[in-house]
């Protein structure tokens, strides 16, 4: 896999939220990818 | 973890965040409830997002590496109860951080060499500026 580097387009994808239908409680995430978005300065 | 407990600094240089994970959705609620993150959790089995940023799986040497290893070991011993993955959950795949500007591009990235490996919060702090 080619990962996109700094400069370029960040890629789009679509996901789905947790939606609250589970009983067991999750104690990891796995592996995630963590994105942090900045958004412009008002 | 690390960035939620810190995340009024990232609020602070006008960030929101998401977090993907290869978990089922149904998974995800819980995590969410018990961590109370302040920012959303995606689920993304099928690993799209994932090879949409070219983050791929790791070499099982480096999955179990010694570090990796102790990591659970300190993290049974702070009294974390860990679990078997669920079924389809591969642990080979890695993670990774980005940081994405407002204009779209990418601002950053760390792709994990292990899931150990993850940038230090004050690395993103300061990719992101003041």
């Amino acid at each position: 896999m080619i990962v996109p580097t700094a400069g370029k387009p960040a890629p789009t994808f679509i996901a789905s939220l947790a939606d609250g239908t589970t009983t067991r409680p999750q104690d990891h995430l796995g592996h995630p990818l963590l994105l942090i978005f900045l958004r412009h300065l008002a | 973890m690390e960035v939620r407990d810190r995340w009024s600094e990232f609020e602070a240089r006008n960030a929101s965040a998401l977090v993907v994970s290869f978990a089922e959705p149904e998974a995800l609620d819980d995590y969410q409830q018990y961590l109370k993150l302040p920012y959303p959790i995606a689920a993304d089995p099928n690993r799209k997002a994932y090879a949409a940023y070219g983050v791929g799986r790791g070499p099982t040497w480096r999955i179990w590496s010694p570090r990796v290893i102790w990591q659970y070991i300190t993290l049974v011993a702070r009294g974390r109860k860990l679990q078997k993955p669920r079924q389809n959950e591969d642990l080979s795949q890695l993670g990774a951080d980005f940081i994405i500007a407002p204009q779209g591009h990418l601002q950053y990235t760390h792709v994990s060499k292990s899931p150990s490996d993850r940038p230090p919060i004050d690395e993103l702090l300061r990719e992101m500026g003041t």
